[in-house]
């Protein structure tokens, strides 16, 4: 069992030191107090002035062909064009144009294909990042008009080019079509800028031209309007500050916390190695992982503080930025909200970064080995500015991605409670699967002393044939066989409940169970408690099978109630409808399938494997992952609570049947009432009905009854102790 | 005297190389006893096992009677270890870094405080006790380990070339203190290149040559049975008679 308060002094001494490495603090804090305000106030002034010489400045506009006295009025009243008709336009094409000989531009297609009608015509040029554009080789646009006008736009003599075919000023007075093109480079900011307002000029001079119209021809207002569209926008400013934060404060706030954490792992290792201090904390009294566990609390407060310090600053940025370009905010509250949900996240970082450096000879090492380590970690992350990407039940699974996606979740205010469960869940699995690996890196002596070692050596978990798990081998194969279960559900969920029930049992609780026992060689009696129970064991072991469900759905669930959509759904599913099978298959689907398979699991190998730990912490840890498992929030507590239940029953009798029998009764007695609702009505009781307290109370002392009578005669030979030493 | 460490059969293979082989020493309370041999004799590989920072591939390491295998924690609390390259905490000072041994060595307050002052004062450390170790001397940063080793008061000191990085004084200093510490009954395993320290300070010599014991003795009895002069020669003819024998053997 680990001694806490020497991993706590080995905590307090790196922390010390650590705090007086004045390269980890300015990394910690230093950097993201100063960074974020200063890229800030930078970029919001370069844009701010950028835009306002933007601004100011005229569009300088090439006009092609006879420029009406309309359009020449309309473009100088808003000051913001520089006018040079026929600029750039040879004297023949200038009269083919006035002529009329010129065919019109040939169809748009990539206009086209977004359904746009806009009577302009883009040209896109190739202009180099240099300061003075150079004219691009000629290419054919499939119009003289076009090609010359791209050359003009690309020597920037000119931002766009305003073609008014022949006819334009008759046609506007004759009550005609009046046609025009404006044609621009989209890549160019100017030239954009310029089709921009051209644009506007010319809706404001059609709809002057409108307005003549009507009144001309007495017509209604609005008739040649016909349909009026106005466009609102629901989204709260909460929202939409919540758009903007959320796309840019997760990736940064994971990217940042996981490079303060970088350098405290190297630090913390190699580092320790490079200076020749690692021995003599080897010679010491202490294990590895209560040195693996001081030296990792060490590194996760560092990742912390540097999550903090780059929330804070972050969130004051945001703040003060949005605050000034619109009065929105996110509430202090998210900021907060996406420190909490990081903390696993930094937990597996840091586990993952502490293992890797361990291998590394020294500081430059380290730095060798963590970069690629930091790049493969980060790539995921690239996954939340794909189009689509949102946090669903699959992306809940991939690590940092999912806690991406959920920050920014919390700040668009939609992060569904199943969601954030999941996503927290498997963070947690993967960062205890991270420290696992860090320990038993840790124990190797050649990675220790003598630099790198092989990497074989370490990633071969060679299996140590024991007859219990440890600690890690327990939580490695829970995280395993949670991580398969849950895309394995996914890619067998349309093959009906059946097969998903059966499936799961057998391929994620049993399958996983036997191959790490007959790997391990695990003695079937003192890990899997397969022995035959006392009589009043199974006395017990009955009674509180049929009291338990009182228990959770009388106590725990009237404390805590699901949503009611919730409890239908799982009642629909555990009805089989659909499937039209007798009940007696339905008990032995839902009742006796998980009465063995999840308790070989769970009361078996995962409980064994926490025995050391002690009575107490083995039980509570078992049953934590016993909810886990369920995979949802809303039955987090009811199936903690039949877990310790259970367990108790089972580590007390010294008998893993005993769970079997109150785990399979339990199940069974569920779905026998689904399936004969008139029971419970004749009872008075209706699906809206609570179970009375009194019921649900006196249940309790039932189960309490039965806890008593398992735990009676302890079978000899199985110890209710927890075991100390491996033999 | 009773033994404080009692090793048997040690060996030790990394990969394919073995760095020990089938070797066997005793230590008992109030005992030097010198482990000499050339570079890569397996001298530190030795140690480091006895100290219980390596594992042995094979062979029992018994402490003041408690398996180092089965019982590491309770027999490392009675060892102290240092050796020549052996750093110190830079950002710490030595009256921090001794106060940090201390608790992770279970040393309950208050005695841990007075232990940490003593040893200051014994080993002439009150000048830069406050000082981060970084900012040291060579000979000041042994003291400090030194004092880190013998911090917990342990029945048995194992020193690897503990004199090795330090001049002539410091090293004497060093060399004192040994003494003074087999005056109170400890027992001390020394491994060394300097003769004239085993000359002064050894009991009992073991001469480790490939991994194995190939001599052992008092420094008389070892000198005498070589027809050797002095220990330095002593050393040289039975280093080069012993390579010889593991050349021909790797050879057979």
């Amino acid at each position: 069992m680990i001694r806490w308060h020497l991993s706590l002094a080995l905590f307090r001494k790196e922390i010390i030191e650590t705090l007086r490495d004045q390269r980890t603090l300015l990394l910690a804090f230093g950097l993201p107090i100063l960074l974020y305000p200063l890229l800030a106030i930078g970029l919001t002034k370069v844009q701010e002035s950028r835009s306002e010489a933007q601004n100011a400045r005229a569009s300088k506009v090439a006009i092609w062909g006879p420029l009406a006295a309309s359009v020449r009025t309309e473009l100088e009243k808003t000051n913001r064009f520089e006018i040079k008709p026929g600029l750039g336009l040879s004297p023949e094409l200038s009269q083919d144009l006035e002529s009329g000989k010129l065919p019109p531009f040939p169809s748009n297609s990539r206009e086209e294909s977004r359904g746009t009608n806009k009577p302009s015509a883009s040209v896109s040029s190739q202009t180099g990042p240099g300061t003075k554009a150079i004219p691009r080789p000629p290419q054919d646009l499939g119009h003289p008009l076009l090609n010359e006008a791209a050359r003009l736009i690309a020597s920037r003599e000119v931002d766009a080019v305003l073609v008014l075919w022949p006819g334009f000023d008759s046609a506007l007075d004759a009550g005609g079509l009046s046609k025009s093109a404006i044609l621009y480079d989209s890549v160019r900011d100017e030239s954009s800028r310029a089709h921009v307002r051209l644009s506007d000029s010319l809706i404001d001079l059609r709809k002057a031209e409108l307005s003549r119209r009507e009144s001309k021809f007495q017509l209604p207002s609005g008739f040649s309007k016909a349909v009026e569209i106005e466009k609102r926008d629901l989204a709260l400013p909460l929202r939409q500050a919540g758009k903007v934060i959320g796309s840019m404060l997760p990736l940064l706030l994971i990217i940042m916390s996981a490079s303060g954490g970088l350098y405290a792992a190297i630090d913390l290792t190699a580092g320790e190695k490079e200076r020749n201090t690692l021995q003599t904390l080897l010679c010491a009294p202490l294990t590895s992982l209560e040195i693996i566990t001081g030296k990792f609390l060490a590194a996760w407060v560092v990742v912390l503080m540097t999550t903090l310090a780059n929330a804070a600053s972050m969130g004051a940025t945001f703040t003060r930025i949005l605050s000034s370009a619109g009065g929105i905010e996110a509430p202090m509250s998210a900021y907060f909200m996406a420190f909490l949900v990081m903390l696993p996240a930094t937990f597996m970082v840091t586990a993952i970064f502490l293992a890797v450096a361990v291998f590394a000879r020294d500081f430059k090492d380290g730095q060798n080995l963590l970069t690629p380590m930091f790049m493969v970690l980060m790539l995921p992350l690239a996954g939340t500015s794909l189009p689509g990407v949102e946090l669903d039940a699959w992306t809940a699974f991939v690590p940092l991605l999912n806690i991406c996606l959920l920050i920014k979740g919390i700040f668009l205010q939609e992060a569904a409670t199943e969601m954030v469960f999941l996503v927290l869940a498997s963070s947690v699995v993967y960062a205890a699967m991270a420290l696992s690996f860090a320990a038993h890196v840790f124990q190797q002596e050649q990675v220790l002393l003598g630099g790198r070692g092989s990497w074989k050596s370490v990633l071969q978990f060679k299996p140590q044939r024991s007859p219990v798990p440890s600690p890690s081998l327990a939580l490695l194969t829970f995280a395993g066989a949670f991580v398969l279960m849950f895309y394995g559900g996914h890619l067998l969920a349309g093959s009906g409940m059946v097969v998903l029930i059966l499936m799961t049992q057998i391929l994620f609780f049993l399958g996983p169970n036997v191959v790490v026992g007959w790997r391990w060689g695990l003695s079937m009696t003192e890990t899997y408690a397969l022995r035959r129970p006392s009589w009043q064991a199974v006395a017990g072991a009955v009674l509180i099978g049929l009291t338990a469900w009182g228990v959770t759905a009388g106590v725990v669930m009237r404390l805590f109630p699901p949503p009611e959509g919730f409890s239908k759904a799982l009642e629909k599913a555990l009805l089989f409808e659909n499937d039209n099978l007798p009940l007696v298959f339905v008990v032995l689907l839902v009742g006796a399938t998980p009465a063995i398979c999840e308790e070989l699991f769970f009361r078996g190998l995962i409980l064994s494997g926490f025995r050391r730990f002690g009575f107490w912490p083995a039980l509570i840890a078992s049953s934590f992952l016993f909810a886990i498992a369920h995979s949802s929030i809303y039955r987090l507590l009811p199936t903690f609570m039949l877990g310790m239940i259970i367990g108790w029953a089972a580590m007390r009798s010294g008998s893993i049947f005993t769970g079997m029998i109150i785990h399979g009764i339990n199940n069974s007695l569920l779905v026998i009432i689904l399936h004969n609702r008139d029971w419970l009505t004749k009872l008075g009781l209706d699906e809206h009905t609570e179970i009375p307290w009194t019921a649900g109370i006196g249940m309790l002392a039932l189960t309490g009854v039965g806890l008593w009578l398992t735990s009676m005669r302890p079978i000899p030979g199985r110890t209710t102790q927890p075991i100390l030493k491996q033999p | 005297m009773s033994s404080a460490l009692i090793a048997t059969g040690l060996c030790k293979q990394f990969g394919d190389f073995v760095a020990v082989k089938d070797l066997s020493l005793r230590v008992c309370a109030g005992e030097v006893v010198g482990v000499l041999g050339p570079n890569g004799a397996g001298k530190t590989t030795t140690l480091r096992m006895l100290a219980g920072i390596l594992t042995p591939t094979c062979g029992t390491v018994e402490i003041d009677g408690i398996p180092l295998a089965d019982q590491p924690l309770e027999a490392k609390r009675r060892i102290g270890f240092l050796s020549g390259d052996t750093q110190l905490y830079r950002r710490l000072t030595p009256r921090e870094m001794l106060d940090y041994f201390g608790r992770l060595y279970e040393v309950p307050e208050p005695s841990r405080t007075t232990r940490v002052k003593e040893l200051i004062t014994q080993l002439d450390m009150e000048s830069f006790a406050d000082r981060p170790c970084g900012a040291l001397s060579s000979g000041q940063k042994q003291r400090a380990n030194i004092a880190r080793a013998f911090l917990h008061d342990p029945g048995l000191l194992i020193l690897d070339e503990p004199t090795a990085t330090l001049d002539v004084w410091s090293g004497q200093f060093i060399v004192e203190a040994i003494r003074r510490e087999k005056a109170r009954g400890r027992a001390i395993l020394f491994s060394t290149h300097i003769m004239s320290e085993v000359e002064y300070l050894c009991d009992r010599i073991y001469l480790v040559h490939g991994g194995r014991i190939v001599e052992e003795g008092t420094t008389a009895e070892i000198i005498r049975r070589s027809g050797c002069s002095n220990l330095t020669d002593t050393f040289l003819n039975l280093a080069r008679q012993a390579g010889a024998g593991v050349s021909k053997e790797a050879s057979a």
